[in-house]
């Protein structure tokens, strides 16, 4: 069997951005699903990539082809068409994967979990009623208009206004759909502002808030959905229901991180990450594994996305180090932080913290406070769940072992 | 009137006070917002993204952007000028597949790396 | 009966006003109402067990008109002017397995199927338990074939290569009294010769299934009670049929049936006219409307959906057995059309809750409703409430095609000789239709040696298909081996499932000729995992077009006109 000091499973940009830090100082296994590297943003087409990273406005598959030009550069082995099925812990890590030229059996001493994320279905959301063909998420969508070439439908009805649910608005209005309308069950929209104006208002695609498919009819092919006002607690108001008439329903209803392998694991997660709990160096709970980019939280930033692999990659490829981990506490409308705890025995002197408030926001404080007293503290405006935010805090000046770490957001 | 700069993922909410003495621009973090807003008042331009066909295996179709912004109000000639184009061969990322197109000095270039 | 008495008592209860007429084998109903309910309450009431005589119920639904029923956009004569031994009308459990039984014999045997695929009715959408037959108070041909059934599974499962677990079932009893009660289970088992019934103890019940602590005082044990893919073994039986000469044609309707006074001559399909010597009516929730274009109808059905929820296998709070509440005297008398649905544990060792049920006057309408999702998680959490609603993966409905009298009715009918009946076949049908289709194969192959025909065995006849190669559990030195025969193996495709793209070939590639995203799905599982084909389904149209020759574009989900794409982008 042969040895790595590194694995890292998922050639999307975490694992890209954490293979070619790794192989700085390791022996570096990238082990890739799909037959090109680069993940979703192959089928990302749209722009906007980069912007913090490079400073330039790329599409996915630019940005990917950055990482792609730059790991070619280094000694990491590269297994594509590569499906992990078994990851076995002994005294170090055993996978077994398989590829176009049978099982595969290597070891590591480091594991890096870039295995993104996945999207939410309809069935997870409970749209009633038949069993048609023509409802799709807007990944599904995405892949066939990008990387097929083909066209869902004519009409189409879009629910969430997620990022990817916007993007695909435009991007079929570009191709001679009509769509019809999009629709967010939150009274908030859940994607980029950015994108609910260039990918919405540009082309005059109306938005609707608390409002959400309840239904969908259709005897081969969906005909038709209804809608419902929702709630504040968004459940569907009956008597307010409302038939449109489309071809196609593209579902933008979430991401959720995907962790199969953490589970099999036994690594720890975060309920409300639904990703992994993890250190200022993307090391999970479990020794030895860690976990990065959307694998690890959902992103709104394929920047972020890199750096958090970079982080990963950085220090799987140091040697072993005992740990010694402290909680981080959440106070206030936060909706949750990465990383959630922290490892004393690193450098705390940049600890790159991202968070996300728990509703709108104006006018906010987020203080960062070591035994009751403040270390960080930085203002802000408007806070908005769906954008992430990023600070980089130092703590190497507190006494950490002195008391409890807490991140609050309070009103000014 | 309020806006919403779309140049970088900040999305900046900017007030934009237009009047006699010129534009004032207020709430944009950077002087790109500034210069953002100025021209979203007189001639809003916009980068576009999509695809080509092409006659290539395993790509049905190759993704493309303008390597700047045109007119917005361009976009969809632009769109209509991308669905008559065919590629015919494998191409570099990066390859300029229209020149200037509809004179607006930009050029329409592939995005991925056809391998 | 006295029907004036039963009219009097519609009109009493139901409001209704009932005209009743008696003929040799049934009991026709007519009137009009706009309560769908009342009308198979109306039918219920004329149900009389000892005459044996069917209720039709033709009282008139005044609310809507009956939804046209689902033809596919096809018309060709493929079919037209071919002679067959036996035309078998559905493709349903009951279709297919009476196909392969009858393809022991050296039979010209032709399916028609109106759907893209077999399994696409009840038989495709049911919680696929074999039922031990317990349930079943007194003697029928529900109890006849369902213990003779359930006998026959474990070989003819693995005759076709189907997967097949006899896990066992548990229903747990809530009080002292309610046990006392179940012993009543265990003289119906000895009287019915229903092998391995048991009452156990608290402290057992609590070992086996520890997430039934709270409430258990015991629980009836039933060792025969199994589980397999309803759809799948549709699918095998339909395959091993082909295998050994049937014909099995899809997206082929039945439009009407020609005959003389007592003799079907031909059936006219979508597809052509079709000569038959003998015709078996399968035809599931249309069973009673194939009857009457033979002018053969005696019996009624009446439609009743069913939801099943399928739970997330990761979900937390499942239980690790099918298990069930013993009813109470209060469930007893609130529905008596369904044991009340259970906790099943599927093959693929998903969690199934289920079914409801609900009397629908669309025959064909699978659609779900919020309501029917909280009826069968509120009923079957009660028997596991450590499950989360959250944990529901998936749902599915069918509909079934139980007749008034609530029994098969499996017989060659007494007017048209050619014409053999294998209608109202609801549960324990799928765990009955081993030893009925056996049954049913039998008065075919009777009746054509008494019009004369000289029906021989089919000495070719192979009871063995080979179940598809299913890579991930493999041993990794064989999984590795295949990968060298076939690097397609080595492609996973489905994420979810684990399912490569030789698989998926495979699968594309089936001797019924289903080319179907739906129909890759249901045989090797691409898309059926938690992502529901978000990552897989452009991979799946992508192998069909690629391994049929056909476009993207051309490609359905399921049934003709389910399309995924409507054509290339910049053409459109």
């Amino acid at each position: 069997m042969k040895h790595y000091d590194v694995i890292i499973i998922g050639g999307g940009p975490a694992g890209l951005a954490a293979a070619i830090r790794a192989s700085k100082n390791a022996s570096v296994l990238l082990i890739e699903r799909e037959a090109r590297l680069g993940g979703i943003l192959k089928q990302c087409i749209h722009d906007g990539f980069g912007v913090v990273r490079f400073g330039e406005k790329l599409s996915g598959p630019e940005y990917a082809d950055r990482f792609i030009k730059e790991i070619d550069k280094t000694n990491v082995e590269i297994s594509l068409l590569s499906f992990v099925t078994d990851v076995t812990r002994t005294d170090k890590y055993e996978l077994t994967y398989v590829c176009e030229n049978g099982v595969r059996r290597v070891t590591c001493d480091k594991l890096i979990l870039a295995t993104g994320c996945r999207e939410r279905t309809k069935n997870g959301i409970f749209i009633q009623g038949d069993r048609c063909s023509g409802v799709y998420t807007a990944g599904a969508a995405q892949n066939l208009v990008n990387m097929m070439g083909v066209m869902p439908g004519k009409r189409v009805v879009i629910l969430g206004s997620g990022d990817i649910g916007l993007i695909m608005a435009r991007r079929l209005t570009f191709e001679g759909a009509e769509v019809l309308g999009v629709y967010e069950a939150k009274p908030t929209p859940s994607g980029l502002t950015r994108n609910i104006h260039q990918c919405l208002r540009d082309f005059d695609i109306p938005l609707y808030l608390s409002k959400t498919v309840t239904r969908v009819f259709g005897a081969n092919r969906l005909e038709k959905v209804e809608i419902s006002d929702v709630d504040d607690k968004m459940r569907p108001i009956p008597g307010t229901e409302q038939i449109i008439e489309c071809d196609t329903l593209v579902l933008a209803v979430g991401l959720i991180p995907e962790n199969e392998l953490a589970n099999d694991l036994s690594v720890k997660l975060d309920y409300k990450t639904k990703g992994a709990i993890v250190d200022q160096n993307c090391q999970t709970l479990s020794d030895g594994i860690y976990a990065c980019g959307n694998a690890l939280h959902v992103n709104d930033l394929v920047d972020y996305v890199s750096e958090s692999g970079e982080t990963a990659g950085g220090n799987a490829s140091l040697p072993n180090k005992e740990r010694k981990l402290v909680p981080v506490e959440v106070k206030g409308k936060i909706m949750y932080i990465v990383p959630q705890m922290l490892d004393l025995n690193s450098p705390l002197d940049k600890v790159i913290t991202y968070f996300r408030a728990s509703e709108d926001l104006t006018g906010q404080k987020l203080t960062v406070k070591v035994g009751g007293q403040t270390v960080f503290n930085k203002s802000y405006l408007k806070l908005l769940p769906p954008e992430m935010e990023r600070v980089v805090i130092d703590y190497s000046k507190a006494d950490l072992s002195s008391g409890r770490i807490v991140i609050s957001l309070e009103d000014k | 009137m309020e806006m919403v700069c779309i140049v970088c993922p900040n999305g900046c909410r900017l007030k934009v006070d237009n009047s006699a003495e010129g534009v004032k621009v207020a709430g944009a973090k950077c002087k790109r917002g500034e210069a953002f807003a100025q021209t979203e008042l007189t001639n809003p331009m916009r980068s576009v993204t999509s695809s080509v066909k092409t006659t290539v295996k395993n790509y049905p179709v190759v993704s493309v952007r303008t390597d700047g912004e045109i007119p917005k109000s361009k976009i969809f000639d632009l769109i209509k000028e991308l669905s008559e184009f065919t590629l015919d061969k494998k191409v570099p990322i990066g390859t300029i597949l229209i020149k200037n197109v509809l004179n607006t000095g930009i050029n329409v270039i592939t995005t991925t790396e056809m391998i | 009966m006295n029907l004036q008495k039963k009219i009097n008592e519609a009109y009493k209860k139901l409001g209704i006003k009932i005209t009743a007429l008696e003929n040799d084998r049934s009991i026709v109903l007519n009137g009009e109402c706009g309560d769908w309910q009342k009308i198979v309450d109306a039918g219920k009431l004329f149900v009389d067990k000892k005459s044996g005589k069917h209720v039709v119920n033709d009282i008139k639904y005044t609310t809507r008109q009956e939804t046209p029923p689902y033809l596919p956009a096809l018309k060709d004569e493929k079919l037209n002017g071919t002679e067959w031994d036996v035309v078998i009308i559905g493709g349903g459990i009951s279709g297919c397995s009476v196909a392969r039984e009858l393809t022991k014999f050296d039979l010209k045997v032709l399916l028609c199927e109106k759907h893209s695929d077999v399994a696409h009715g009840a038989s495709g959408a049911n919680d696929g338990m074999v039922h031990a037959g317990i349930d079943i108070k007194r003697q029928c041909k529900k109890l006849y074939y369902g213990v003779r059934g359930n006998a026959m599974y474990d070989i003819v499962c693995k005759d076709l290569g189907v997967e097949f677990e006899r896990a066992g079932q548990y229903v747990v009893f809530t009080s002292r009294l309610i046990k006392l009660l179940g012993r009543s289970y265990l003289r119906r088992a000895k009287k019915h010769n229903i092998p391995g019934v048991e009452i156990i103890g608290k402290k057992e019940i609590c070992r086996i299934e520890p997430k039934v602590k709270d409430f258990a005082v015991g629980a009836l044990k039933i060792i025969t009670t199994g589980a397999v893919s309803p759809y799948k073994l549709t699918i095998a039986y339909a395959e091993n049929a082909v295998q050994n000469g049937a014909t099995v044609s899809l997206n082929t309707a039945v439009l009407s049936i020609n005959r003389t006074d007592d003799e079907i001559t031909s059936v006219v399909t979508n597809r052509g006219t079709v000569k038959a010597k003998c015709v078996v009516n399968c035809a599931g929730v249309f069973a009673d409307q194939i009857a009457e274009m033979a002018g053969d109808r005696y019996f009624s059905i009446h439609p009743r959906k069913g939801v099943d929820l399928l739970m997330d296998s990761k979900a937390n709070g499942l239980p690790s057995n099918a298990i069930s509440l013993a009813p109470t005297f209060k469930t007893l008398k609130q529905n008596k059309n369904t044991k009340g649905g259970g906790i099943i544990k599927t093959v693929d060792g998903n969690i199934l809750l289920g079914p409801n049920a609900r009397e629908v006057f669309d025959r064909e309408d699978t659609s779900t409703q919020t309501s029917d999702i909280n009826e069968v998680f509120d009923k079957q959490s009660r028997c596991c409430p450590s499950m989360q609603k959250s944990g529901i993966i998936a749902y599915f409905a069918g509909v079934r095609a139980p007749s008034y009298e609530e029994d098969f009715i499996i017989e060659r009918s007494s007017e048209i000789k050619n014409l053999i009946h294998v209608a109202g076949i609801q549960s324990p049908g799928l765990t009955a239709a081993p030893a009925f289709s056996v049954d049913v194969a039998e008065l075919a192959v009777e009746y054509l040696k008494s019009s004369g025909c000289d029906v021989k065995l089919n000495t070719d006849f192979n009871p063995v298909r080979n179940a598809p190669v299913c890579a991930k559990t493999l041993t990794d030195a064989e999984r590795d081996e295949l990968i060298k025969s076939n690097p397609d193996y080595g492609k996973i495709i489905c994420r979810c499932e684990e399912v490569s793209l030789g698989e998926i070939k495979n699968a594309i590639n089936n001797p019924l000729g289903v080319r179907t995203i739906d129909g890759v799905k249901r045989r090797v599982r691409a898309g059926m995992g938690r992502c529901q084909g978000g990552f897989c389904m452009p991979l799946v149209v992508k192998a069909i077009a690629e391994e049929t020759g056909v476009s993207y574009s051309s490609v359905d989900k399921g049934d003709m006109g389910s399309y995924v794409a409507i054509g290339n982008i910049k053409e459109i």
